[in-house]
């Protein structure tokens, strides 16, 4: 068990700082590049837990971690949309792009918040999970905080914060974005959630569904949406129930709402921190890894084509996605991780998530990734 | 001449084919009588779902690299510091789906087309990919299909197949590297398109194996020609004297002979291999004219009988995949007169076995040099009450590779076919398999025609209702012949049919119900399809198709040739498509489908059905031999049993 379980994801004081020095769009665009990074840093891992469920068991977490999962793609689009809109360009497909798993997330500072790809479990859930998603006052363990210079960290919140607090300094005059560049498809997403981004008052809105979605608001643990915020989302699995209002809770909801019972023979136990080069190459576990490398690195290309002027391309994007799903549970965790004949004690193979360069479109890779890390070293 | 061109380029790699096998026993089709065991793996002696139920239809180039590239002026090169091509990587799509094997109908599993297959050429490095030239396979299906080509092996592991097609909307990176071979290409092929040749074979069957669901590509890239068909190559057709292939096991092939006297040979899915997938040793293999013309295979060809032309190098190290099996001559002013305009002689392959004291034919030309040619021979046809429905087909009809003009064709439907698509195993499913090729009426299309100017003549083949005579599965499959007027049919390869899949006819309703409309279909799916049921949207629970409505409605409006089209098998008639999708767009109306959601709660299985296994009736137990190669027993024994008509 951690012992640093109450700790937020914490982001770097200097990245804050340099990020409220920003005086023009372009000054913004790293940042916004690193929120695109920080939202997909969190799919590989929660991916990997959902995955890992077997058919029929654990459903009601697994509904959790995929509702999560598609919140964590829409974070990605709206911070994608907020950099299009003041003329960034997003940078999706690069060999850099997806963070070394196991390591720390994007910007965070060195904490000891190591985030990796493991199955299902609940201390997965309260020490990783949670901890990633912890707001800056949960409600359950409120308690009074430092301003940020003191305590040495800032929240994510604080960061989308201070992008807002930038974004509106500057003013209209930054939205120099090609509108047609914006990724709007009502089809997966209700329209107060996904819009076009093209002023002040749409940027702030954009970014305001992420912090509401990832924290809830600081009254209310939901998220306006009708879900618990993601951190709560996630508590409920540690917790077996769904958290519901409690007008006989000090403040106002409990978990004890529908049961979301855990039940850890339903997960499939296979590699944690899982590489190809885990798997010997003549094995279905090697070749399995290796289309799922392929597939997601496919996916992150086509949302790169999608960010970048090409907008219809979600659908395909799309596609490749529930092409994702079929090979990780088809070709790779059904496959025992050495190639043997499977028992009751086998260790599966697991997706790793790796760049995999043949399926990443090199004339945008030469393109320079940009990020707020790139940008506070040089400072 | 297509990539049977001196411009060509040979790649070689593996491919991945990942068809669900629940479908290839018809009777799965018969929601009434389907087991929840037809969704597993078989074993033993029972069938069950075959061998890759959970199957996902896709068909992917895995670590396939250019092997070598050859030049117009005869020239050829294996190195990359001559040519930076070689060595790079042949890639599917990195935007998209992977492409999709399909089959037109679980009654005809003898011409899988590929849906949606990018191919490109691409220079990989550690920060990615940059293609500098790709298309989009046209969906043609594989030809010369055989089962016999690995010795030692049996069943789809011994098979080994060739599909031509033509990559479309080929786009070419503005900064192309300094390559002789790519100016070349470039500058020949005509229009966006290239011609490309996939010969597959090494499959591997075994789901507890290592490369299950993998095999070996050998690929050739050349130039395409507009005019030429997409999928064959009118040239110099070998063919076995008979059976499906020649006294030492060689399969139907082609060659080409162009004006620049360079003569091509594609051996590379003709020519028998080993377990360890190198050539058998059919001793010295000699191509050469057929001094006299009527010489049968298996006879001699010796001096006087025979002009040598050059050596076949197939036992050349590696030669299969790193030449793609085609062997290449320049033919002299001798060897010129005997295959020349009006004095063409056939040509033979003469191998000369130990101890034989002279060459014998160990397969040659057809007699004539004729050839004739199908393309598209797979048809779909939404029939309609409206009136008969017509889609096209064009045949080429050729002599020595040369057009043939005003030559005239018969064609003829085969007639009724019993057992098709059937199983083996002691748990055969209880429904009946369906008679396919009737009601011949149905079907129509003119039965004697001639070749035009051109030596091609393009035909209407006609589809009426067939007022649904499968019952469980909709529609008919029909096989159509052709062949010239008064030669026989041992030209042809065993398969070498056209394939109708004649939907019946489905008026769009006013207002679909789930009952009445949908749920029967979606049921056969989610029976078929366990991949789908079980990991994207379960089709038989009302829950799941609600929830997932959105892309249901997405994937059923797609273009046939986009890999993510639903149904996977591209065998839903347009009626029902078009029902389907104005259901979806409605479901919230629809309140026998509101009643159904309301009793759903959890994703159900497949609802088994009581009894039938003990009814099933007492069948044939045939041992379990790879999808394919059970399919061809099958039609096999319905050839010699055919009832055809008129």
């Amino acid at each position: 068990m951690s012992t640093n379980a109450a700790r937020h994801l914490s982001l770097r004081p200097d990245i804050l700082q340099r990020l409220k020095g920003a005086a023009c769009a372009a000054d913004l665009w790293p940042f916004l590049q690193s929120a695109v990074e920080l939202e997909h840093s969190t799919i590989p891992p929660y991916l990997s837990a959902l995955y890992s469920i077997k058919k029929g068991h654990n459903v009601a977490a697994a509904q959790i971690i995929h509702s999560i999962v598609v919140e964590e793609m829409l974070h990605m689009t709206i911070a994608a949309n907020v950099l299009n809109a003041i003329g960034g360009r997003p940078v999706i497909n690069h060999p850099k792009f997806i963070p070394t798993y196991p390591g720390p997330l994007p910007m965070n500072v060195d904490d000891g918040l190591i985030v990796g790809l493991a199955p299902l479990s609940l201390d997965l859930v309260q020490n990783v999970f949670m901890r990633i998603e912890l707001p800056e006052t949960p409600q359950h363990f409120p308690r009074l905080l430092k301003a940020p210079g003191e305590r040495g960290y800032a929240t994510i919140g604080e960061f989308y914060d201070a992008i807002i607090a930038r974004i509106v300094a500057l003013g209209q005059g930054i939205f120099t974005g090609d509108p047609a560049r914006q990724v709007v498809d009502n089809a997966w997403f209700p329209p107060d959630q996904l819009f076009p981004v093209t002023d002040v008052a749409s940027a702030v809105r954009a970014l305001e569904v992420i912090k509401r979605q990832g924290e809830g608001t600081s009254h209310n643990p939901f998220d306006g949406d009708g879900q618990p915020a993601h951190y709560y989302r996630f508590e409920e699995i540690v917790a077996g129930h769904r958290l519901v209002r409690d007008p006989m809770a000090p403040q106002g909801y409990s978990f004890t709402g529908a049961p979301v019972p855990f039940e850890p023979e339903g997960v499939i136990q296979f590699v944690e921190n899982s590489h190809l080069s885990d798997y010997a190459p003549d094995t279905l576990a090697y070749s399995g890894v290796a289309q799922a490398n392929y597939t997601y690195t496919s996916l992150l290309n086509a949302l790169h084509t999608t960010f970048n002027g090409e907008p219809n391309k979600l659908r395909a994007s799309l596609g490749l996605m529930f092409e994702l799903r079929l090979v990780v549970l088809e070709k790779v965790v059904n496959q025992p991780a050495d190639g043997s004949a499977p028992t009751d004690d086998t260790l599966y193979a697991a997706p790793a998530f790796q760049f995999a360069p043949a399926a990443a479109t090199a004339d945008f890779a030469a393109a320079p990734m940009v990020t707020a890390e790139t940008v506070a070293a040089q400072s | 001449m297509s990539y049977l061109n001196a411009t060509r380029l040979v790649f070689s790699g593996r491919f991945q084919a990942d068809p669900s096998t629940v479908n290839n026993d018809v009777r799965h089709y018969d929601s009434a009588s389907f087991l929840p065991e037809y969704q597993e793996y078989g074993h033993g002696d029972k069938a069950e779902g075959w061998w890759n139920p959970s199957g996902s239809g896709a068909f992917r180039l895995i670590d396939c690299v250019v092997r070598g590239v050859h030049y117009a002026d005869g020239r050829s090169t294996d190195n990359p510091s001559v040519d930076p091509i070689v060595g790079m990587a042949v890639l599917d799509s990195n935007t998209r789906t992977s492409g999709k094997i399909v089959d037109i109908d679980p009654q005809w599993q003898l011409a899988s087309q590929l849906w949606g297959l990018v191919v490109r050429l691409a220079k990989v490095d550690a920060t990615g990919a940059t293609t500098l030239v790709g298309g989009k396979y046209a969906p043609n299906p594989f030809r010369d299909l055989w089962f016999t080509r690995v010795s030692g092996f049996g069943g789809d592991a011994a098979a080994s197949a060739l599909f031509q097609s033509v990559l479309t909307g080929v786009e070419w990176a503005d900064d192309l590297p300094d390559s002789a071979f790519l100016k070349e290409l470039r500058d020949k092929t005509e229009g966006d398109q290239l011609s490309i040749r996939l010969v597959t074979y090494a499959y591997r069957d075994d789901h507890t194996q290592p490369g299950f669901t993998f095999g070996t590509v050998s690929g050739v890239i050349g130039p395409y020609f507009v005019g030429e068909p997409e999928s064959f190559v009118v040239g110099r057709r070998f063919a076995p004297q008979s059976g499906s292939t020649s006294w030492n096991n060689i399969n139907f092939f082609t060659g080409t002979l162009g004006n620049d006297h360079r003569l091509l040979l594609d051996l590379g899915n003709a020519l028998p291999i080993d377990t360890n997938y190198q050539p058998l040793d059919l001793g010295t293999m000699t191509v050469g004219s057929l001094l006299g013309p009527d010489t049968a295979e298996g006879g001699p060809a010796g001096v006087g009988n025979f002009q040598p032309i050059g050596t076949v190098p197939y036992q050349d190290p590696d030669w299969l995949l790193k030449a793609g099996g085609i062997a290449e001559f320049t033919l002299n002013k001798t060897q010129l007169n005997n295959q020349s305009p009006g004095v063409y002689t056939p040509l033979a392959l003469a191998t000369q076995p130990q101890n034989a004291p002279v060459p014998l034919v160990a397969i040659r030309e057809t007699a004539g040099g004729q050839f004739v040619g199908a393309e598209p021979f797979v048809l779909r046809i939404d029939s309609s009450q409206n009136g008969p429905v017509g889609v096209t087909t064009t045949l080429y009809a050729a002599s020595y590779g040369q057009p043939t003009p005003f030559t005239s064709l018969v064609l003829a439907q085969t007639g009724e076919m019993d057992g098709l698509g059937g199983g083996y195993g002691i748990d055969q499913p209880a429904a009946p398999i369906p008679a396919a090729g009737i009601p011949m009426s149905a079907l129509n299309f003119p039965t004697t025609v001639a070749t035009g100017a051109d030596g091609t003549v393009t035909i209407t083949v006609q589809g009426s209702p067939p007022n649904n005579p499968r019952g469980y599965i909709d529609g008919q499959l029909y096989n159509i012949t052709y062949q010239i007027a008064g030669e026989s049919r041992q030209n042809f390869g065993p398969f070498e049919v056209i394939a109708v899949h004649l939907r019946d006819a489905y008026p769009v309703p006013q207002t679909p119900t789930w009952a009445a409309n949908i749920e029967p279909i979606f049921q056969q799916y989610a029976n078929l399809y366990p991949i789908m049921s079980r990991r994207l949207v379960n089709l038989n629970n009302p829950l799941s198709v609600f929830h997932n409505r959105e892309i249901l409605s997405l994937a059923f409006s797609l273009h046939i040739t986009d890999p993510n089209y639903m149904p996977v098998t591209r065998d839903l008639s347009e009626g029902k498509r078009q029902t389907i999708v104005k259901w979806l767009g409605a479901l919230d109306r629809d309140a026998d489908f509101q009643a159904a959601l309301a009793h759903a709660t959890t994703p159900a299985a497949p609802a088994p059905a009581t009894d039938l296994k003990t009814a099933s009736a007492p069948a044939e137990v045939v041992a379990p031999a790879g999808g394919k190669t059970t399919f061809a027993r099958a039609y096999a024994k319905s050839k010699a049993g055919s009832k055809a008509g008129a």
